[in-house]
């Protein structure tokens, strides 16, 4: 077991090794050397780590993948946010396509990918790749760090409030390929930002994409990020984010997995300044053999912050959920209020979710709850609106809707509300 | 419309009705009393579909069509109303929604085209001026946060909206104030017509001095042991159940 384990470990990394330089270089070849070193000391994750217990990567680690530039073209219409007017910067196999994206740089804020960074920005960039990711020693972001396919990074001035959204799309194509791409932001101080993700296979076809997502939300700044998961039965998609808070900042992040064959995500937040606020909201709704897996952590630092956590799962068929949900409240961060509910409703019998709060709490003045139910529809509910005539597909379909829906009108931005309402619609999901 | 023969349903393996028989023909009203726990409940939920309450013998016709074979919302398609004296709350559904969507699938079933939004609008407004439920009810989750009286006023709402053919109403009056009483009494008469009926159960004579029955029927341990004109419910209110209780021991 154990030589198997390590030589394919090596061969992906020897395969990698000999097929791309990371994008990262350019800013500095020193950070994905070290993260190579790192590579080098970590086993490749498997259930007998604790972390990923309930997810098995031998899918992944069986395979052999493959970094690849997309010279197709693809209609990528249905990815677009009908009407929100965003900013797009696209991702194909991890790879930046200018052609495909609408990028405006003004003064107060600059986009560009890591190769085209320079001066000042490149520092900045430098500064934030290096601070956010060398903390973490997970394979997966040492992995995305040491071979980057292609990395953003954004700065917003400080006291700039950018009033169009910027939507990254994160797709794929072509048969067992791997993406490794990266965004890299600072939003500065006073400022306030609409970020939207969103992740899909533009051909069903196998492939994985292993991303990292860091950002600094500086003093006062406030970030809205909706992330919305696309991907087909087939994909294997492993997500790694950092969002870093100072002081008096606000932050929400809504989780939308609508698809995905194997999905790991991996969200992580520190609230590294007072006054902070952090909203975390997810809905997951694994059907046929979907595996999603939700990773979240909240490091309370400093004091008097608060954090508010919401995840919700409908699982469907032979579906499997995993919710890991970790609060740590430091030594320093008293009169912290953190909150986590996870819930989960079982359309099938055949339906798993694993689900585990794990609160460590260090500091005696705060006020922390957290909560789990997973169970079945209320019978009930569900008399009462087929007594009205409701079919009752239909009133468990009301039923989940409004279940999830309480997930999905936290989301701000309507229009992204109203693409995912469609598209869940379309699935069969919505009413 | 309605014949029960000799029903006898349980729950959880425990024994409720016991053998109940009852006629309903179109146009008629037909009121229920009968002391706490005697089966009245239990007799709706029967009526409705409600699948934890098992039928282990008799029969129940609904326009010439057998009942018990037929799925809650088809029930409710064919025209079966339930009233509950219980209404469930429903976080994050719509009242107005789902009450869409539930007229168009009776209409469906019934072989009718979607109602356009717009005459829907205006059936909502119409009918729930006609039991004075505030606009901003219509709008929230399924009775969540509704105050009792709201819940049973939202009741006959969506029966007003719905249009059954025979409505039972359970406990319609429990929970009312007296002016809302007359308003939902009010908005039961104004339904009332030759081809719909009505099984009301209730408490209180009250209730039947707006909506006066043709039959008042009193249900004791699962059975149905006294019938007779709207007088017996005036009986009911002045001597309570006991000598009704002691012609059952003397029988
Ligand atoms: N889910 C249940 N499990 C066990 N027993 C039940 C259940 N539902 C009802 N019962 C019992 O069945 C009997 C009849 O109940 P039912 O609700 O039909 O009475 P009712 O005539 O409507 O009474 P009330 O006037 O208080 O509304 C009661 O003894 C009640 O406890
Ligand atoms: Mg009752």
């Amino acid at each position: 077991m154990e030589t198997i384990a390590t030589s394919t470990k090596e061969q992906l990394l020897y395969s990698l090794e000999t097929s791309i330089v990371s994008s990262i270089d350019h800013l500095h070849p020193e950070i994905s050397a070290s993260a190579k070193e790192t590579l080098k000391a970590l086993e490749f994750p498997s259930t007998r780590q604790e972390e990923w217990k309930y997810s098995r990567t031998t899918r992944i680690s069986s395979e052999s993948w493959e970094v690849r530039k997309s010279s197709a073209t693809y209609d990528i219409s249905s990815f677009r946010i009908k009407d929100i007017d965003a900013d797009e910067i696209v991702f194909i196999n991890g790879f930046f396509c200018p052609d495909l994206s609408t990028v405006r740089n003004n003064g107060a804020i600059s986009v560009l990918p890591f190769s085209q960074l320079d001066g000042q920005l490149k520092q900045q960039a430098l500064n934030n790749i290096g601070s956010e990711t060398s903390r973490h020693n997970s394979f997966f972001t040492a992995l995305n760090t040491a071979y980057c396919t292609d990395g953003i990074f954004f700065f917003v001035q400080k006291n700039t409030v950018v009033h169009r959204p910027i939507h990254f799309l994160f797709l794929q194509e072509g048969e067992r390929t791997l993406a490794m791409p990266r965004i890299s932001g600072i939003v500065g101080s006073g400022s306030k930002m609409h970020i939207v993700t969103s992740y899909g296979s533009l051909d069903q076809k196998k492939a994985w994409n292993n991303a990292v997502i860091e950002i600094t939300i500086e003093q006062n700044a406030s970030l809205t990020f909706d992330k919305v998961q696309l991907e087909g039965d087939q994909n294997f998609s492993i997500i790694n984010e950092f969002f870093r808070q100072h002081k008096d900042s606000r932050f929400s992040i809504s989780t939308l997995t609508v698809d995905g064959g194997w999905v790991r995500n991996n969200l992580n937040i520190f609230l590294d300044g007072t006054h902070c606020e952090s909203h975390l909201n997810g809905f997951y709704l694994p059907r046929g053999n979907q595996h999603i897996d939700n990773h979240t952590l909240v490091d309370h630092l400093l004091p008097h912050c608060e954090s508010n956590e919401l995840y919700k799962g409908v699982i469907y068929d032979r579906g499997k959920a995993v919710f890991n949900g970790k609060v740590f409240v430091r030594p320093d961060a008293q009169k912290t209020n953190a909150y986590q509910n996870n819930a989960n409703i079982m359309m099938s019998d055949d339906a798993t979710v694993n689900t585990k709060p794990e609160l460590e709490i260090y500091a005696d003045d705060v006020k922390c709850s957290h909560g789990t139910t997973t169970g079945r529809f209320d019978e009930s509910a569900l008399f009462y609106l087929r007594a009205r005539g409701l079919g009752e597909e239909s009133a468990r379909k009301m039923l989940s809707s409004a279940f999830i829906g309480e997930v999905l009108n936290k989301v701000d931005n309507q229009f992204v509300r109203m693409y995912v309402q469609d598209i869940l619609t379309t699935r069969g999901l919505w009413v | 419309m309605l014949t029960i023969k000799n029903l006898y349903s349980t729950i959880d393996s425990k024994q409720i009705l016991r053998g109940l028989n009852l006629e309903v023909k179109p146009g008629e009203v037909h009121a229920i009393m009968g002391p706490n726990g005697s089966g009245k409940s239990t007799l709706a939920s029967v009526l409705a579909g409600r699948e934890e309450y098992e039928v282990t013998d008799g029969e129940i016709a609904f326009n010439g069509k057998n009942l018990l074979e037929l799925a809650p919302e088809d029930r409710a398609r064919e025209g079966i109303f339930l009233a509950f004296q219980y209404p469930v709350e429903i976080p994050g559904v719509s009242n107005i929604n789902f009450l869409k969507a539930a007229l168009n699938e009776i209409r469906n079933y019934q072989g009718k085209e979607q109602i356009s939004a717009k005459d829907f609008l205006k059936l909502v407004n119409e009918k729930s001026k006609l039991v004075e439920l505030d606009g901003q009810l219509t709008n929230r989750s399924v009775n969540e946060g509704f105050s009792g009286g709201e819940k049973k006023r939202n009741e006959i709402f969506q029966m007003a909206m719905l249009e059954p053919k025979l409505a039972i109403l359970d406990e319609t009056d429990s929970g009312l104030d007296i002016d809302a009483l007359r308003i939902v009494a009010n908005g039961v008469n104004a339904m009332r017509s030759p081809e719909r009926s009505f099984i009301v159960i209730t408490h209180y004579q009250r209730l039947l001095d707006y909506i006066v029955p043709d039959f008042v029927h009193v249900l004791y341990k699962g059975r149905i042991v006294k019938s007779g004109s709207k007088e017996l419910a005036l009986d009911l209110e002045a001597k309570g159940y006991d000598w009704i209780k002691e012609e059952e021991v003397t029988q």
